[in-house]
């Protein structure tokens, strides 16, 4: 789960991207609204953590000018301005959560896990045949052994599982797996499937991760 | 009497001073009719006694017969005449109506000159008389009429003014009603309209009609006096969501780095990196909260503290003090010290404003420039200028630059460092040793920031 910080507090920024990466989220970050909005548009996030007094361009414009241009990333503010008349305007144009600083770092991990839960679920533990991946306790189980991941392979095995059934191309895997920060390497992602099928389907007889040469990977319980 | 609202107030002196006046009014109408009537009255009495008195002496011989005929000659009823003998007191001559009721004031004849015409009113009688000399004897004549003349017009008189007082009293105290409303009218619709002003609105205005009356222009001194409430009130709500901006962002580092250490067992050098974090945090607080109250103390707290000093001994100690903030960004400091003066100051005070001005200049210059505090002294100033060739500020920001946690850049970014206060302080400093700050930028130039002091000694320097 990829997530982009638009903060200009560059230490706001370092304890957020520091502990949200603990939780294996991928963490970009921009120190200004304007380099915030273009990230924004260029790459695909799947939450937006937005200060509102930014430098260029403040939090409201950027939130008013990412829904103008059709993009509807969930997005969550974070700002010292805390009376309701800020939350309701925060609301009104286009944020989906409004998180007053000084926040509580574990409330604004539940509030991040709200919006990327599917809609009409309210379950931290995703699903495929046996294999259970408890989001909260950032561990997997299958069947009754429980499976120790890092941090990037629970990341891997949590964008395959949250779009089983599905070919994911190897260019996805990638985008919503790395930040701009790390170079990836060309087989990066194949060195991550091959760990995560070591610890999930070799020990097992019905193996859940396909590759499907040419396209991508898929997890799949049929 | 003083909860009374001054409508009511002024209703009251209304009918208090309508009262008086209509009183004294009927009292002197009352006493000039009075005084007038009487004065009818014994004129014509005079004139009935000299005729009484021309009649006696035209019949000189028939003194006790004649009979007194002027009721019906003057047609004015009653009259009542006799005839007295001055030596024995005898009525010689009498009308037949003459009361008995009305004795012979014999001590009164005495005293009485010849030929004087006397009055004499009691209760019941108007009475004049006269004394004559007839035949070597004298004699008086006594002519009276009741009092009923008098008394009825009096009354007569006094039945009106009951009447009559009272329905122009009604009339006043309603007129006076009228127009005291009608003059606060227009204060009335100025309450109901201020009442809905709350700090909330304060841009409401009171409408104002131009013409230039009374209550025009108490509308526009109030709109004037909401005018600076609301820019001030504005100012205030600023400086608190300043404030608390200026105070919570470090909050949310400290809790932040707190939280984020304390999920999981992390090696001793990560704690230590996350306390040192969270230790400048801490002394960024401090620090404003230092500035803050410095900032809110009375002025009068530091004039004890006044003492002389040497302008060169200041100036040179700060930019000893900010010679390694300034190397870190290989800026070096200038000064041209030309002229000297001993100013009257609290040392320690005019050093901070120094150094506050310096820092800026030093963190708002690039890399490898320099700084220069030059000093000139004329024989009514004394400046001291700092200038430097960095950045500048904007023409827009530069009058907020004096303003509490007024940053140049909107975001409140702190990569500048300090507080926002530094500037806030060095104005509240200067002014406090009378002293003027000016500052002259042009953005990608520089800044120059110049203080004026007014009072200072000159001294030659010896070295």
């Amino acid at each position: 789960m990829k997530i982009l910080i638009i903060e200009d507090d560059e230490k706001i920024v370092n304890f957020l991207k520091k502990g949200l990466e603990e939780e294996s989220y991928v963490i970009d970050y921009a120190l200004n609204g304007d380099d915030g909005y273009y990230l924004a548009c260029v790459n695909t996030y799947d939450l937006i953590l937005l200060d509102i007094m930014l430098p260029i361009k403040d939090g409201i414009e950027v939130c008013q000018a990412l829904r103008k241009n059709q993009i509807f990333t969930p997005i969550i503010m974070l700002t010292a301005k805390d009376t309701t008349e800020d939350k309701i305007k925060g609301l009104d144009i286009g944020a989906n959560d409004y998180l007053a600083k000084p926040f509580s770092f574990a409330e604004l991990l539940a509030r991040i896990r709200v919006q990327l839960r599917p809609l009409n679920s309210f379950s931290t533990v995703l699903h495929i045949d046996d294999l259970q991946l408890d989001l909260l306790k950032k561990s997997a189980q299958r069947g009754s052994d429980t499976i120790i991941l890092t941090a990037k392979e629970f990341a891997l095995l949590e964008v395959l599982i949250k779009h089983k059934n599905q070919v994911i191309s190897e260019s996805l895997i990638i985008e919503s797996l790395s930040n701009m920060e790390e170079e990836s390497l060309s087989n990066w992602v194949n060195v991550y499937i091959y760990r995560l099928r070591n610890k999930i389907d070799k020990p097992y007889n019905k193996k859940l991760i396909h590759t499907l040469r040419g396209l991508g990977y898929k997890i799949s319980d049929e | 009497m003083n909860n009374f609202s001054i409508k009511q107030k002024l209703l009251l002196y209304n009918i208090i001073i309508q009262c008086v006046i209509l009183i004294l009014f009927s009292f002197s109408i009352y006493k000039i009719l009075e005084i007038s009537t009487l004065d009818k009255i014994e004129s014509t009495l005079k004139v009935i006694v000299l005729d009484v008195v021309d009649d006696i002496f035209k019949h000189d011989k028939e003194l006790s017969s004649r009979v007194f005929d002027e009721e019906k000659e003057y047609k004015f009823e009653p009259l009542y005449i006799r005839l007295i003998d001055n030596h024995t007191y005898d009525v010689i001559n009498i009308t037949s109506n003459f009361p008995s009721n009305l004795p012979l004031n014999t001590v009164k004849f005495k005293d009485l000159k010849e030929d004087v015409i006397d009055f004499q009113n009691s209760k019941a009688f108007i009475l004049s008389r006269i004394k004559i000399k007839i035949h070597g004897a004298f004699y008086i004549v006594e002519v009276a009429t009741n009092s009923d003349h008098l008394s009825t017009t009096m009354n007569n008189l006094f039945y009106i003014l009951l009447f009559i007082v009272p329905i122009i009293l009604i009339f006043a105290i309603s007129g006076g009603y009228f127009l005291i409303t009608k003059s606060f009218l227009p204060i009335e619709i100025m309450v109901k309209k201020l009442k809905n002003i709350t700090a909330m609105n304060l841009s409401k205005r009171l409408e104002t009609h131009g013409n230039n009356d009374e209550i025009d222009r108490l509308s526009h001194e109030i709109n004037s006096l909401l005018t600076r409430l609301e820019i001030a009130f504005d100012k205030i709500s600023q400086f608190s969501s300043d404030a608390s901006h200026e105070l919570k962002t470090p909050l949310t580092i400290i809790r932040g780095e707190i939280e984020v250490s304390l999920r999981k067992e992390r090696s001793s050098s990560e704690y230590v990196h996350t306390l040192n974090s969270c230790l400048d945090e801490v002394l960024l607080i401090q620090q404003t909260i230092d500035d803050l109250l410095f900032l809110a103390k009375n002025e009068t707290d530091f004039t004890d503290a006044f003492d002389t000093c040497y302008s060169d001994e200041i100036i040179l100690d700060s930019i000893k003090e900010l010679k390694s903030f300034a190397a870190l960004k290989q800026i070096s400091l200038k000064h041209q010290l030309q002229d000297n003066v001993i100013l009257n100051a609290h040392t320690a005070l005019l050093k901070i404003a120094l150094k506050n001005i310096l820092k800026n200049a030093i963190s708002f210059s690039h890399e490898n420039q320099e700084v220069l505090i030059s000093t000139s002294c004329k024989p009514e100033h004394f400046c001291i200028q700092i200038t430097d060739f960095g950045i500048g500020i904007a023409k827009k920001d530069q009058a907020k630059i004096f303003e509490k946690f007024y940053r140049t850049d909107k975001s409140r970014n702190k990569e500048s460092g300090g507080t926002g206060l530094g500037m806030a302080i060095v104005e509240k400093i200067i002014h406090l040793h009378n002293a003027k700050i000016e500052l002259t930028s042009e953005e990608n130039k520089g800044t120059c920031v110049t203080l004026t002091f007014k009072t200072f000694q000159e001294y030659k320097n010896e070295h």
